[in-house]
């Protein structure tokens, strides 16, 4: 029996943001073949591929003492994955060629817009939308925008944008505060959880 | 002085009862329903915009309702808010907010 060379490649690459600590990658491949000959001329040659792969990206908070979600270059990715198998002769023993490849940040949204990953990168980018609250939600999320409208420090107005991640109006707090309560209720549990307890608003009556 | 405006997005697959009760909500934080439209800015996803103008929630309860070929139906005790596109279970419909 001959056995022709089987080539597998296998490539990651990762863009990072910049920022340390900012996204974990881990990707593992494995690749395993059999062949099974027998001397009896009437049985075939019998074969098998195996292919494992395991991809894993964390972006975690973009700053952990709050519940700011990382945002723009960490949450922004495309994994690809191209597995081709060449003809090959006796056997259909042909080169195999796994490409992978993990994008992140611009690159991932700047790819040509046709792609459908380019499209899955804007889903991942996502914007924040809003459904019904369950009752208890609403009334905590309630009570922080009652909060914030009756906040006058405009230091600690603009601590609690930061920490949501948006952006004060330098012309008038109450553009701050409109973008803090919209964003109050865009908020997910473990979010609204992280700002009740935050130093500006803890505070809050109940 | 007019008021600030803010902005709310719902997801496509939301019925009528949902998205009435996430417009409801939305009133109680950050204040009336002004305007419903569709945006498909952000593709894939279809979303439902819904502006809200921060001045005091109004004391009703807003209603959204389906109106059939365009058609606004009349709601007794009640007036229209506004009138716009609204995906509405993945389809996009005309909705009516009435209080």
């Amino acid at each position: 029996m001959r056995l022709r060379t089987t080539t597998a490649l296998a490539g990651a690459f990762t863009v990072l943001c910049g920022c340390s600590n900012a996204l974990y990658f881990y990707e593992t491949e494995k690749i395993s073949m059999s062949l099974e000959g027998r001397p009896d001329s009437s049985q075939p040659v019998q074969g098998s591929l195996g292919l494992k792969q395991r991809v894993a990206v964390v972006a975690p908070p973009k700053d952990p003492d709050t519940m700011s979600r990382a945002r723009s270059d960490a949450v922004s990715m495309i994994s690809t994955f191209r597995f081709r198998k060449d003809k090959g002769g006796f056997a259909d023993l042909g080169p195999v060629t796994i490409q992978t490849a993990l994008v992140t940040g611009s690159a991932a949204t700047g790819l040509d817009r046709p792609k459908t990953q380019q499209v899955a990168a804007v889903q991942v980018t996502g914007v924040r939308t809003v459904g019904p609250d369950t009752p208890d939600i609403h009334a905590r999320k309630k009570r922080l925008t009652d909060c914030v409208i009756d906040i006058s420090d405009n230091t600690k107005l603009n601590a609690i944008a930061k920490k949501l991640g948006i952006t004060p109006n330098i012309d008038d707090p109450n553009g701050t505060k409109t973008g803090i309560k919209t964003r109050i209720g865009e908020l997910k549990l473990p979010e609204l959880e992280g700002l009740e307890k935050s130093d500006e608003l803890n505070s809050c009556p109940q | 002085m007019p008021n600030l405006t803010a902005v709310r997005f719902s997801e496509d697959h939301l019925g009528l009862d949902p998205i009435t009760t996430t417009v409801q909500q939305g009133e109680s934080l950050v204040g009336p329903l002004l305007a419903i439209s569709s945006c498909e800015s952000f593709p894939p996803k279809r979303l439902t915009c819904f502006t809200h103008e921060q001045a005091n929630a109004p004391g009703q309860a807003i209603e959204l309702h389906l109106c059939p070929g365009g058609a606004i139906p009349t709601i007794p005790g009640k007036t229209v808010v506004c009138i716009g596109n609204c995906f509405v279970e993945a389809k996009l419909r005309i909705v009516a907010a009435f209080r």
